[in-house]
């Protein structure tokens, strides 16, 4: 979630889902709330009826959120950069930013270097390097800042890392070179008002094919709805992020809510709408191939980590939450290996694994196909039918020496190797399925969309063999521990130091996750008590810690996670929320520069003169003592080099970046490009789609070329209320299944006239990856775009099917198939919500 | 000036395929009830907003059995009320009687869900349920048909010279039985009919005051077919009682026929599904033409036992296929939207603020 | 005191969580998969195995439910200044609306049934006692709504219990608990008239002027029914959504047919008694 973490400073949902009851308008894009969080549409639809909030819903198709919505406004797959380009110039042209907000809050009055120019009608940014295909970021960084050589070898460009350090250095030339008045031609707002000002309501008409009317109504109702006394909310989904620009798409809301003042106040913010019950806990405690537990960064053969001291110089900052990097990666160490990890012995770290490439799941597929990865373990994914280019999934499996499967059901991914016709006998892999409980089989805790974590009991033991993926891992470990034990390699030293000690209970020994939890919240290595918060972690391993962000979720020994106390708004004491239990992000932004509340009625922490500290309903996002006047000097480190007016307590310069100078590998600002595959040219820039976006050229992956004619339309893939993903989990319940109970896609009645289509008819979609045959449901809820006069047609198509299941209809064509594997640049999202494909009628 | 998207949307809201004035194809959606023409005015994809009854051909049976059975009631105890004493009609009409009242039950039970349940339909009496009204007056109808096929049993010495036989003959009331009998086989007779008429099925509710005697009427003239057919078959009964029949089996099917009629002009726009191609065959062919013209202009020429028999058999046959008709007129009315909705907005139909 | 539900099709998401919700409390099992091809309906009707029904709208041509910007009007006075000129066909409205038993005042169901099966219970909601129903199917064709359905193989009639087993412990219905909007509402009859009352109302202020209340004695609930139990407010005529306008109560009519037949029985016999005459 880099767009969110690049201008505000962490990656997550700002806000919570019922503080949603609180906006005065809600704008939906790139999200089918209604339809994929259906319980959480409650709270919009409590905004509606109580205090009649305006919600606005902009998507290429009309569905059951659209229903609810007071605007619908339809907009081409692939234009949102556009459509929010729209809005912002809007916002800048008629002056309805929130003047006193963005002067503060954001940093609009800095100034950018000289070396920074325009983007042009080229579509590049200004510091393109053709020999290397990268951007150096150095030609968009603030003015006065040292040019820094780009650090590490494979990431080619400045992480926001590395900015931290820059912004520490900058510091002892000085003060920030801005502009108050916000006129200098160089400062971030000249900058911002020039960029989007070629995204007029006509070109955005043209672009997006919505109707210059409706993007205005959306433009005038979400300025009318934000300022002092207002607050707009923004909610988005994947409909955003899987594209070759999503972060992109990201940033340009970023930027808007920013402008309108609606960060860290009630009502507003932006909702990362979040996927699986805890995807955002698998981020946090580390599911991502290059992060360690709290987004710590992966040691790298790549980069400066020679040893332990290197490692930790290269990643912690000068200034903000990050100058403590050594404090939390050594509480890793601590936590993961106890005793055996010790200052003197760098805490093991040359025994430590180092990142020497892209392992992110796309390349492991194709080397899995290409035999280079020989083994595979799955826990949970069925991306035989939910990756991108599944068909090659599916062929990179039968390719392995071994799989092994844990899962609930028997998914596609455990059976490739009977599955497109291949014969059993041919393939090599040793499959080994092994049966999984389910989540009210098994205690544990979920994080969900707004960093609250839960706890939750189980409330019946597993079935026969199945287990929990706890003790699965558990289990595996202890013994691998036990068959290395002795071993004087090097290689084994990790797993011959790793603590696994972790209690068991009855009679399957299930491992006891509250101890999990316990060692992520974190200890005194002496006394075993619990830390209280992540203030507690020390750099000399005298404390240990599996997730600093976690820190407090066993504060006092008490499992937080478990409380269930609905109180007052905003509800601190229901679970417990990282970081440290505060429920809306950058919260000191609800108060204007002197600490005061921006309204009466949007009020939720302010600075309390006579206590000396931020009060309030929430707890503060900030420094809980730092007075709103407070400057920092240049001797400042930390989160003290922050002035007390800078809520973005994560950035370098405690600030909203309107313009990121850097971390972004494909801009400082958004710019409209078409999808990597798309019918049509880009209106605005000579280059077609996102410069930076990694494609992979092999014979197995083929792209279609931009406005190929054969491949004249748009297909966009996305959910269904009724089942869930790959329909692992919803396929096999029948009471799910005959909701919607076969594979079909969703075309408009003009399309279905021009092929002859009748509404349940066969048809065949077809890609230069492969073809699928579903069924038709023709309707008018899929619009039609023109495009210079020509139409362009959209194909609707949920991506839940596979031919497994217990129903004879369920034997389905898989979605995916369709698909290229293409990786946006900055977080490798694959982009499923906009690519191209020709459709027939019948089954051919 | 250019069409507006809400008139092009009509023009091209033709079928699949075709090409309106705009020039591009527009494929039929089957969607919004509202505007597609497909679809008919007004209603939810074609789904019947009522559901048919599930009866299956147990019940048409019934209905024509149960009606022949309170057809010859009517006739015998006319009869012996009129002291018209023909041992052989009484004989037969005794056993016809007790046949049907057999057979009834059984087809009921048959087609229940539950058979081992069918006695709790006798729980209760409800009188606004015509089911449970004919299911009690089925039973006091059946036992006492039986009390006085009993009797006639034992007087025909069917029952051998036991004790048995001789206290049938000297307690049974037989001829007091058939007289209170007669108005619960007037009730199973004509409750048939209204049995149908009290549920929401357009065609059968619509003509609610007149299904039961219509059903009572075709009834009848079954009855008198049956009774003169066995009577010709078994070369039995009086001459007069032959020339009765003749004679009520005119009136009766004149009756029929009036009612019929008058039931189709009721019906109004509802009886359309009689009509129907699936229907018609058996409606018009079968009971109409079949069951009353045919038989009717058979029975007005001269007399001959061959017509009469031909004639006999053609009611009977009308008879059935007037019950089978009147069961599958009624699932095309369930399942067609546009009667329900007509129907529930007719003007038949109460209006608001209405006391009905 | 009689509990019922309020059902607002205003705040409807097409969920379904109460189409599940109320299988999965009662057990009930799938009734087939079937791609109707029918908006996102793919499970049709109430049935005996489906007693909460989410039905699907598609209207195009209406004026969307809660917009204050018609975009179809908006769209036809700048169809010609629009050079990306999307089709507007799509800006229509979409409404959901969950089904249910009607829970008649004067329930024509519970009129027909011989057996006694059907019975009012302490919470005034029409309820089958599944033990002593026999499949007589009677209550089928009288329920003027569609709801009442026999089970094949079993032949017992079967719906909505109104979650009398759930009542009695004091919980709320299992379709209403689910409800994530809180667009099917449970509880006294009086209080659903009067949130119901209101609501109507404010949807009137809004503009909404073709909004009412369905299963009042003046419609839906008419015709000697009395009124339902468990009213929806609707946008659109009754029909859209497989609703009749005015049904009545089948029952009323048995007393006339008994007239009219005894008179038939009674010129009948008069005929029969001058066909003996000689
Ligand atoms: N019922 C149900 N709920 C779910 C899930 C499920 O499978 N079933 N999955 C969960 C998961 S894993 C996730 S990640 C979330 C995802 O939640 P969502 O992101 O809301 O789900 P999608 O249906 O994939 O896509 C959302 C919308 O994006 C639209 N869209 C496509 N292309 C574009 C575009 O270019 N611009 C804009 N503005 N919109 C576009 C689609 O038309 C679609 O309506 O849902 C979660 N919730
Ligand atoms: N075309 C297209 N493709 C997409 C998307 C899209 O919008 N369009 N969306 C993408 C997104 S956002 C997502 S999140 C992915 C989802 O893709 P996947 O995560 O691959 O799909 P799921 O079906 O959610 O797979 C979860 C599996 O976990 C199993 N499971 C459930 N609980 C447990 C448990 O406790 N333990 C274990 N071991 N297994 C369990 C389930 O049975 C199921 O098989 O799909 C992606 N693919
Ligand atoms: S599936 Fe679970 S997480 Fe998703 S909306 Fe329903 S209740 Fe919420
Ligand atoms: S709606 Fe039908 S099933 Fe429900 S109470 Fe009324 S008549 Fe009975
Ligand atoms: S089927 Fe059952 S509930 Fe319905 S009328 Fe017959 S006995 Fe009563
Ligand atoms: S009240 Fe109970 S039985 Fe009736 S629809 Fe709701 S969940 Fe089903
Ligand atoms: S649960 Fe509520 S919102 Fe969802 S379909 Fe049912 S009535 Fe509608
Ligand atoms: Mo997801």
């Amino acid at each position: 979630m880099s767009g969110l973490g690049i201008t505000y400073g962490r990656g997550g949902a700002t806000n919570t889902l019922d503080d949603l009851q609180n906006s005065d308008c809600i704008l939906f894009e790139g999200s089918n709330m209604a339809e994929a969080h259906p319980v959480g549409f409650r709270h919009p639809m409590l905004a509606k009826e109580q205090r009649g909030a305006k919600l606005i819903h902009v998507d290429p198709r009309f569905t059951r959120t659209s229903a609810m919505c007071d605007i619908y406004a339809p907009i081409r797959p692939g234009t949102d950069i556009a459509f929010l380009g729209g809005l912002i110039n809007y916002v800048l042209e008629n002056e309805r930013y929130f003047e006193e907000y963005v002067v503060n809050y954001t940093n609009a009055s800095t100034l950018v270097s000289e070396d920074y120019s325009d983007l042009d009608a080229s579509g590049i940014f200004v510091g393109y390097d053709p020999e290397t295909g990268e951007y150096d970021q150095n030609a968009w960084r603030y003015e006065g800042m040292p040019v820094t050589p780009a650090v590490g070898g494979s990431e080619g460009a400045i992480t926001s890392e590395a900015f931290s350090e820059m912004v520490g250095e900058y510091r002892d030339e000085g003060s920030f070179p801005h502009d108050e008045t916000l006129q200098h031609p160089r400062s971030v707002f000249q900058i911002l008002r020039r960029h989007f000002a070629r995204y007029t309501p006509e070109v955005v008409e043209q672009v997006t094919g919505c109707p210059k009317e409706a993007l205005l109504e959306v433009a005038e109702t979400i300025c009318d709805n934000s300022g002092r006394e207002k607050t707009t909310a923004l909610c988005y989904s994947v409909g955003w992020t899987q594209h070759s620009k999503g972060a992109q798409v990201i940033r340009a809301a970023a930027i808007l809510q920013l402008l309108l003042g609606n960060i860290g106040r009630p009502g507003g913010g932006i909702m990362a709408l979040r996927g699986h019950a805890t995807i955002q806990g698998s981020t946090d405690i580390a599911t991502l191939y290059n992060v360690l537990p709290g987004y710590v960064a992966m040691p790298d053969a790549n980069k400066t980590h020679d040893t332990w001291e290197d490692y930790v110089a290269t990643e912690a900052a000068h200034t903000g939450w990050w100058a403590n990097f050594r404090a939390y990666a050594t509480a890793i160490m601590k936590a993961w290996y106890g005793e055996s990890a010790t200052h003197e012995n760098g805490y093991l770290f040359e025994h430590f694994p180092r990142l020497n490439g892209d392992h992110s799941y796309y390349p492991t597929i194709m080397e899995m196909k290409d035999g280079v990865v020989k083994g595979c373990f799955v826990f949970g994914q069925n991306f035989a039918v939910g990756g991108p280019h599944a068909r090659m999934a599916r062929d990179g499996l039968r390719n392995l020496d071994f799989l092994v499967v844990l899962d609930a059901y028997p998914i596609e991914t455990a059976e490739a190797w009977k599955s497109d016709g291949a014969d059993p006998a041919e393939c090599g892999t040793e499959v080994f399925f092994m049966p999984s409980a389910l989540v009210a089989e098994k205690d544990g805790t979920f994080t969900q969309t707004q960093r609250l974590v839960q706890w939750h009991d189980r409330s019946v033991e597993p079935p026969d063999d199945a287990r929990s993926d706890a003790w699965f891992v558990y289990h595996l470990g202890r013994r691998l521990k036990e068959l290395h034990r002795g071993s004087g390699d090097s290689r084994d030293a990790l797993i011959n130091a790793m603590t696994w000690d972790y209690t068991t209970e009855g009679e399957r020994e299930e491992p006891d996750l509250e101890d999990v939890l316990r060692e992520i919240n974190g200890y005194h290595v002496e006394t075993g008590e619990p830390l209280e918060d992540f203030l507690d972690i020390q750099e000399d391993g005298s404390t240990a810690c599996g997730a600093w962000i976690y820190s407090g979720v066993f504060a006092h020994g008490v499992n937080q996670a478990r409380r269930r106390k609905t109180g007052e708004y905003p509800h601190t004491e229901w679970g417990w929320a990282w970081p440290g239990n505060r429920r809306i992000l950058y919260n000191r932004a609800s108060a204007d520069p002197d600490g005061k509340p921006w309204s009466e009625e949007k009020k939720l922490v302010w600075w309390d003169e006579e206590q000396g500290k931020w009060v309030g309903y929430d707890i503060p996002d900030f420094q809980a003592t730092k007075d709103p006047t407070y400057r920092p000097d240049l001797e400042a480190r930390g989160l003290d080099a922050l002035p007390g007016n800078g809520p973005f307590i994560i950035n370098a310069d405690g600030k909203g970046w309107l313009f990121a100078p850097a971390g972004l590998k494909d801009g400082p600002l958004p710019a409209h490009y078409e999808p990597l595959e798309s019918p049509v040219r880009n209106l605005l820039h000579d280059q077609q789609y996102d410069p930076m976006v990694r494609t992979y050229q092999r014979p197995d992956n083929p792209y279609n070329a931009p406005e190929d004619p054969n491949y004249p339309y748009v297909i966009t893939t996305y959910r269904l209320t009724e089942h869930h993903t790959t329909g692992a989990m919803s396929r096999w319940i029948p009471w799910l299944n005959e909701l919607q109970p076969e594979s079909f896609c969703e075309i408009s009645p003009v399309l279905a006239g021009e092929k002859g289509i009748e509404n349940r008819e066969w048809v065949t979609i077809s890609t230069s990856r492969g073809k699928i045959h579903t069924r038709a449901l023709v309707t008018d809820r899929i619009p039609v775009y023109e495009f210079e006069d020509r139409k362009l047609h959209t194909v609707g198509l949920p991506y839940h099917y596979g031919p497994n299941g217990p129903s004879d209809l369920a034997k389905a064509d898989i979605a995916n198939d369709l698909m290229p594997v293409s990786l946006e640049a900055n977080v490798s999202i694959h982009e499923a919500k906009a690519f191209t494909c020709n459709l027939e009628r019948g089954r051919l | 000036m250019s069409e507006t998207p809400l008139e092009s949307a009509e023009s091209r809201n033709g079928h699949a395929g075709s090409t309106g004035t705009g020039g591009e194809a527009r494929a039929e959606t089957s969607h919004h009830p509202e505007t597609d023409p497909e679809r008919g005015d007004k209603n939810y994809y074609g789904i019947p907003p009522i559901k048919r009854a599930h009866w299956t051909w147990q019940i048409p049976v019934y209905f024509w059995i149960g009606g022949i059975g309170a057809g010859v009631q009517l006739f015998a105890t006319v009869a012996q009320l009129l002291g018209h004493r023909d041992e052989d009609l009484k004989r037969v009409s005794r056993y016809t009687v007790l046949a049907t009242m057999i057979l009834s039950p059984v087809l009921l039970i048959w087609d229940l869900g539950r058979p081992e349940r069918f006695l709790n339909m006798l729980r209760i009496l409800k009188l606004r349920s015509p089911m449970s009204t004919q299911s009690w007056a089925l039973s006091v109808f059946g036992t006492f048909s039986g009390l006085v096929a009993t009797r006639q049993a034992a007087e025909d010495g069917l029952l051998g010279q036991n004790s048995l036989s001789r206290l049938a003959r000297s307690l049974i009331p037989d001829r007091l039985l058939t007289v209170l009998a007669l108005p619960f086989g007037l009730w199973v007779g004509s409750n048939t009919g209204t049995l149908l008429a009290a549920t929401s099925v357009p065609i059968w509710a619509r003509n609610w005051a007149l299904m039961g005697p219509t059903f009572l009427a075709s009834g009848l003239s079954t009855a008198l077919s049956l009774l003169s057919l066995v009577l010709h078959l078994g070369h039995l009964g009086e001459e007069k009682t032959h020339r009765v029949l003749r004679r009520a089996e005119k009136g009766t099917l004149l009756a029929e026929a009036v009612l019929l009629a008058a039931s189709l002009v009721r019906m109004g726009r509802w009886g359309k599904p009689l009509f129907s191609k699936e229907v018609a065959p058996l409606f018009v062919g079968g009971s109409l033409v079949g069951g009353v013209v045919a038989p009717f202009a058979l029975l007005l020429g001269k007399e001959t036992r061959n017509k009469s028999l031909l004639a006999s058999v053609l009611v009977l046959l009308g008879g059935l296929a007037l019950r089978f008709s009147m069961i599958l007129g009624g699932r095309k009315s369930a399942d067609d939207p546009e009667a329900t909705f007509t129907f529930a907005r007719g003007e038949n139909a109460p209006r608001p603020g209405d006391k009905v | 005191m009689a509990t019922g539900f309020l059902t607002d099709t205003t705040v409807c998401i097409g969920c379904k969580a109460c189409e599940v919700a109320c299988k999965q409390w009662n057990q009930l099992p799938a009734d087939g998969y079937e791609f109707t091809g029918d908006s996102y309906d793919n499970t049709k009707q109430l049935s005996g195995t489906t007693w909460r029904h989410v039905a699907f709208v598609e209207n195009p041509k209406k004026k969307r439910l809660t917009g204050d910007v018609d975009l179809v009007a908006l769209a036809e006075d700048v169809k010609e200044q629009l050079p990306g000129g999307a089709e507007l066909d799509a800006l229509g409205r979409w409404t959901f609306m969950s089904d249910v038993c009607k829970h008649c005042v004067e329930a024509p169901c519970q009129q027909a049934c011989p057996t006694g099966a059907i019975i009012r219970n302490e919470f005034d909601n029409v309820f089958i006692q599944p033990d002593v129903c026999n499949g007589c199917g009677y209550c089928v064709p009288a329920c003027p709504y569609g709801v009442i359905t026999s089970v094949p193989h079993d032949g017992r009639a079967f719906k909505c219990t109104l979650c009398y087993d759930r009542q009695k412990e004091d919980l709320e219905p299992a379709c209403a608990k689910a409800c994530p909007t809180d667009s099917i509402m449970f509880g006294e009859v009086e209080e659903l008239q009067r949130i119901a009352d209101e609501r109507v109302e404010r949807l009137h202020a809004k503009g909404y002027t073709e909004a009412y209340l369905y299963g009042t004695p003046e419609v839906g609930g008419t015709g000697g029914i009395g009124g339902n139990h468990s009213k929806f407010i609707l946008l659109d005529e009754p029909e859209t959504y497989n609703l009749p306008a005015h049904p009545f109560l089948p029952q009323d009519k048995v007393g006339g047919a008994a007239v009219t037949s005894a008179v038939a029985a009674a010129a009948l016999g008069a005929l029969l008694a001058y066909a003996f005459r000689d």
